[in-house]
């Protein structure tokens, strides 16, 4: 029998942490030592989780004191706001503890460097959670592009729609915790850089990932607040061209209504029509291909309660893919190898073309995505 | 009962429902080589027939949209090769306008062979995305959806999730693995599939005078005016103003 792999998880409040955790509390060769996180989020989770949601895992309210108390801790999930994460990131790096990152490390490029370096000085793991790149579906669009079918490629279009996570997690939509500052999307705007461009990287990911092209240029527009009450973008849309000369157009906006309700913590958030849509376009020389990489093997269904009409697609089990996911981190562990599926150094390349992306809203021009 | 065969069957039947005559000559020629779309003429005068606005989906779209108070519309299309790119986004920069009650201020466009995305925004401060493809092959149907979203609602020609236009009637037989399809729309036109429905209904509501084709050829003119825009932002990789 293994050694189990002592984990722990931080923050809380990224609304993916719930899956990570669920799927780190299935795997044997996991052991989850210890959560620290503010004591709402503890409410929260045992509402939403089961008051034995925490069991036999140590609670702390304060990250420095998790970590102190607990030097066995192996690997720790950052789920802090995005404004957060580098200071997670540093305190577990500097012990030597991997780290299970959340999409979006940051999106200010000294603090990304920052994490590269304490990644190769602590020569740590950095496993990021973006969890397109676990569809099926992405590896069939891959072989068919390979194949030729679809003759030259000419356009890559992409949506991921969803419903606006602020109404259970308010930092969404605090630009400072989302984005990491309070920038206006124009000069003089009421609205600030942190919404949906901010939110959906996964689309940007995928880009690159299909394509094996950077980002060269992308011109980008937010149209008019849907929602009452909220300061970050809800509409996003982005039009661009990679260096090997594929045009894009990706729309990560948060499209999809949910019902007002900031205190809900239960599963039903009440959404319309789907929680989330992820749908591909592939327009080659030869042909159009369109995909769904988020289930399509959906059922329409009416709620039991407020007949609420929904459309749901069957997932494998959120708790699984997660679960796979750390599998591959603890592959890696037990190796001695590195080789998360997105590579941590490279995926500061994606969030680069999103930070083009709110440059152009704010210039209102066409902007080159460099290196920063 | 008889089967319509062609647009002009189409436009008389149609006629003949509502017992109209029409009080001028009229011929009906689809798009060909540099037209921007089919042509009407009526007593010897050239119109641009806008059919699409006749299109059931479409004319629900522009319908409800205004209680939804828009905020943005994406407009993804692709069609046919021969088709090609500025028919089509003649056509949808008209859709997105009339949907949307608002003309394009401005555009920016990348374009790369068969395929052009373009961002529009509107006078009433609306965004408009277009992804437009003529990568098909002639005669398949038009792929794509149109979708808005607004304060109060949205509206869409796709059902959630759904990827291809669905059909009326899907025929499937133990002689081949694809379903065959028929979408009959009007019991007074039956025989036409849908496209050409939607244009016998442009031709007769012209012909009854339910529409004014002069409005047409205004909105032609702006259209133009637009599509000059996208040509020069493609050319200069800058937003251009209309």
């Amino acid at each position: 029998m293994k050694d189990t792999i002592k984990v722990a998880v931080t923050g809380f409040v990224n609304g993916h942490c719930y899956w990570i955790y669920k799927g780190m509390c299935n795997e044997p060769e996991l052991e989850v030592v210890a959560a620290s996180f503010a004591p709402r989020q503890r409410i929260i989770y045992e509402d939403r989780m089961g008051r034995e949601a925490f069991e036999g895992v140590d609670i702390y309210y304060d990250l420095r004191q998790m970590l102190d108390a607990h030097p066995e801790i192996q690997v720790c999930v950052c789920g802090g706001s995005n404004a957060d994460h580098m200071e997670e990131f540093r305190l577990c790096a500097e012990r030597g503890i991997h780290v299970v990152s959340m999409k979006v490390p940051t999106y200010d490029s000294a603090e990304y460097n920052e994490m590269i370096r304490l990644a190769d000085e602590h020569h740590i793991l950095v496993y990021i959670e973006l969890e397109m790149r676990w569809r099926a579906t992405v590896e069939r669009i891959r072989e068919l592009i390979a194949t030729g079918r679809l003759g030259e490629i000419r356009a890559f279009n992409a949506y991921n729609y969803s419903h606006n996570p602020v109404w259970w997690n308010e930092w969404v939509d605090v630009p400072e915790q989302s984005y990491g500052k309070r920038i206006p999307l124009r000069p003089g705007s009421r609205y600030f850089r942190g919404g949906a461009l901010t939110d959906h990287p996964h689309i940007f990911d995928l880009t690159r990932y299909l394509f094996g092209s950077d980002f060269d240029t992308v011109y980008a527009e937010v149209a008019p607040q849907m929602r009452k009450g909220t300061e970050t973008e809800n509409f996003a849309y982005v039009i661009g061209r990679l260096k090997n000369g594929v045009i894009v157009s990706l729309d990560p906006s948060f499209a999809n209504r949910e019902q007002e309700r900031p205190r809900l913590h239960g599963l039903d958030l009440s959404r319309y029509p789907r929680p989330v849509q992820v749908e591909l376009e592939v327009v080659g020389s030869k042909g159009v291909l369109y995909a769904d990489s988020y289930g399509a093997d959906y059922v329409e269904c009416m709620t039991p309660d407020a007949l609420k009409y929904e459309v749901e697609a069957y997932d494998l089990a959120l708790d699984d893919q997660r679960r796979i996911f750390l599998r591959g981190m603890i592959r890696d562990i037990r190796a001695g190898t590195n080789t998360p599926d997105v590579d941590f150094r490279d995926h500061k390349k994606t969030l680069a073309a999103i930070n083009a992306a709110y440059d152009s809203i704010y210039t209102g021009r066409p902007v080159k995505v460099g290196e920063e | 009962m008889q089967k319509c065969r062609t647009v002009e069957d189409g436009v008389a039947a149609v006629l003949k429902v509502y017992e109209q005559t029409p009080g001028c000559t009229w011929a009906y020629r689809r798009a060909g080589e540099g037209d921007l779309t089919d042509v009407l003429t009526l007593d010897g005068k050239d119109y641009p027939l806008f059919w699409w606005r006749f299109d059931t989906q479409t004319s629900m779209l522009h319908e409800m949209a205004p209680s939804r108070e828009p905020c943005s519309m994406k407009l993804n299309r692709s069609c046919g090769k021969g088709e090609g790119l500025a028919r089509l986004t003649y056509r949808e920069f008209d859709i997105a306008q009339w949907v949307l009650r608002s003309a394009l201020q401005s555009v920016m466009c990348f374009e790369n062979g068969e395929a052009r995305n373009i961002l529009g925004t509107m006078e009433n401060g609306c965004v408009a995305v277009f992804e437009l493809a003529a990568a098909l092959c002639d005669g398949t149907e038009e792929q794509g959806r149109h979708t808005f979203w607004g304060k109060n609602g949205m509206g869409s020609d796709r059902v959630v999730s759904q990827k291809v236009p669905s059909q009326a009637t899907y025929l499937f037989t133990d002689d081949k693995t694809q379903a065959e399809t028929y979408n009959d729309v009007f019991r007074c036109m039956y025989g036409l599939e849908k496209p050409d429905v939607v244009r016998a209904c442009a031709i007769a509501e012209a012909l009854m005078g339910r529409v004014d084709p002069a409005e047409w050829l205004r909105a032609d003119a702006q259209l133009r005016r637009c599509l000059a825009a996208v040509e020069r932002s493609a050319q200069s990789g800058e937003k251009e103003a209309v």
